[in-house]
């Protein structure tokens, strides 16, 4: 197997801790697409706007056991998500049709609103 | 020995992850970064062996000596007390960077994976590292140059794709698009307006037999072959989920190996790698996603993904 000369860090001081979006806070942008030859060529492909992701069902994060437990039940949280399956959980932070998370994300501050 | 969990409340990957650990009884923290200052804690300091100290919580405490492993899963930025100006929360928030993760960086655990490490795997640098290390990468292009892409093409027999660097969406217009792979056609081609507003990843089209989501943790390797049932899910297989199949398959040797090298190249010890497999039996590389998910490969193929990644946390080593 060949050696690879080792690269230097390619990235900036804060992506190298970056600290991403909260999914449950998410927030787009409304603005409209820019005429063709001003927007990107790769954008001329989107795809049309997701729609029918179902709503994640209701939770409560419980800190004496670290994870999100049914407000009803108690029961852990994911669970509910598998027998819906897990493809239905919108901007879920595992898989589904809106790959919401399965992409490169810079850091992000709070403040931020886009 | 405590596994060290960072990642939001709303997370049920991580809750899968957690409560697992918690099966075994092994001992847990988790936070989110978005909790300090406010709810998240840490005192820390330097000794003859490093950092001492703890992070806390109003349930849950830490010492940082007591850490075998942590992972680094997608904790959210840091939430400051109201009252701060913008520039006093932008100077706060690197205060924190550098405070909490600089001590949390230098802790001698194992990392799943070591966030710098995983900034450093942009496309272009994962594609020159695979091909350097035998792996088979389509022939790919960045450029900003229209000509340059017909040039491209031309030396594809004009079958090509586009595909992002990065986002694979883009919200506007107050909705998510996806940014699927798109093979271009001949008109396509004739209109290349917009590729000189920025970089644009170009690559060869392969016929693809199926496609391969392989999630790396440690030293093995958990493959899943996503066979496609429409042209869409063909060219791209997010975009149409409900026509696709899945089963186990076996990995290659010499993909093996070169998997093995690119995880020791990067020092990452997760990856979920996208392959395409042609009619010939040839292994296509396509990226690495260090932060990849799995629990819907897991939920359809039932590849112990879940379980192998808290081996490897409660291993507390590779």
């Amino acid at each position: 197997m060949p050696a690879v000369p080792a690269l230097g860090p390619i990235v900036d001081t804060a992506d190298r801790f970056a600290l991403a979006r909260p999914h449950t806070s998410h927030t787009g942008s409304d603005e409209e697409p820019s005429p063709p030859g001003v927007r990107p060529f790769g954008l001329r492909f989107a795809a049309d706007p997701l729609t029918g992701d179902a709503p994640l069902p209701s939770w409560r994060y419980d800190p004496e056991r670290q994870l999100a437990v049914d407000p009803g039940n108690g029961a852990p949280w994911y669970r509910s998500l598998v027998d819906m399956t897990m493809k239905t959980t919108g901007y879920s932070t595992d898989g589904g049709s809106s790959t919401g998370n399965e992409e490169y994300r810079p850091d992000y501050l709070s403040e931020e609103s886009a | 020995m405590t596994v060290l969990v960072l990642a939001e409340e709303c997370d049920p990957t991580a809750d899968a992850v957690v409560h697992a650990l918690q099966q075994r009884e092994v001992p847990v923290f988790r936070c989110d970064t978005s909790w300090f200052p406010v709810r998240l804690s840490v005192d820390a300091v330097l000794g003859e062996t490093g950092w001492a100290g703890a992070l806390r919580t109003e349930h849950q405490e830490v010492a940082l000596s007591g850490l075998r492993s942590i992972w680094y899963r997608s904790p959210t930025a840091f939430v400051f007390p109201g009252g701060l100006s913008g520039p006093e929360r932008r100077h706060a928030a690197l205060e924190a960077k550098l405070g909490l993760g600089g001590v949390l960086w230098s802790l001698p655990v194992l990392w799943v994976n070591h966030p710098a490490k995983a900034a450093d795997t942009y496309k272009p640098t994962q594609l020159h590292v695979a091909r350097r290390l035998g792996l088979t990468v389509p022939r790919t292009l960045v450029t900003n140059r229209p000509e340059a892409v017909l040039r491209f093409a031309a030396t594809c027999d004009g079958r090509v794709v586009v595909k992002p660097l990065g986002s694979a969406s883009i919200v506007e217009a107050g909705g998510r698009r996806p940014l699927y792979t798109r093979p271009l056609n001949a008109d396509d081609l004739v209109d290349l307006h917009g590729v000189e507003v920025t970089a644009h990843l170009f690559q060869q089209r392969i016929d693809k037999a199926c496609e391969v989501r392989l999630t790396v943790i440690g030293g093995r390797m958990l493959a899943a072959a996503i066979h496609a049932g429409s042209d869409a899910a063909r060219a791209d297989f997010r975009a149409d989920y409900g026509a696709l199949t899945y089963d186990t398959v076996d990995v290659p040797g010499p993909v093996a190996a070169g998997l093995r090298a690119f995880m020791r190249h990067f020092g990452l010890v997760f990856g979920a790698f996208d392959f395409a497999v042609d009619e010939a039996g040839t292994w296509w590389m396509f990226e690495c996603n260090p932060g990849g998910q799995w629990a819907w490969i897991e939920d359809t193929t039932g590849l112990p993904i879940t379980e192998t990644l808290v081996d490897l946390l409660q291993e507390g080593k590779p």
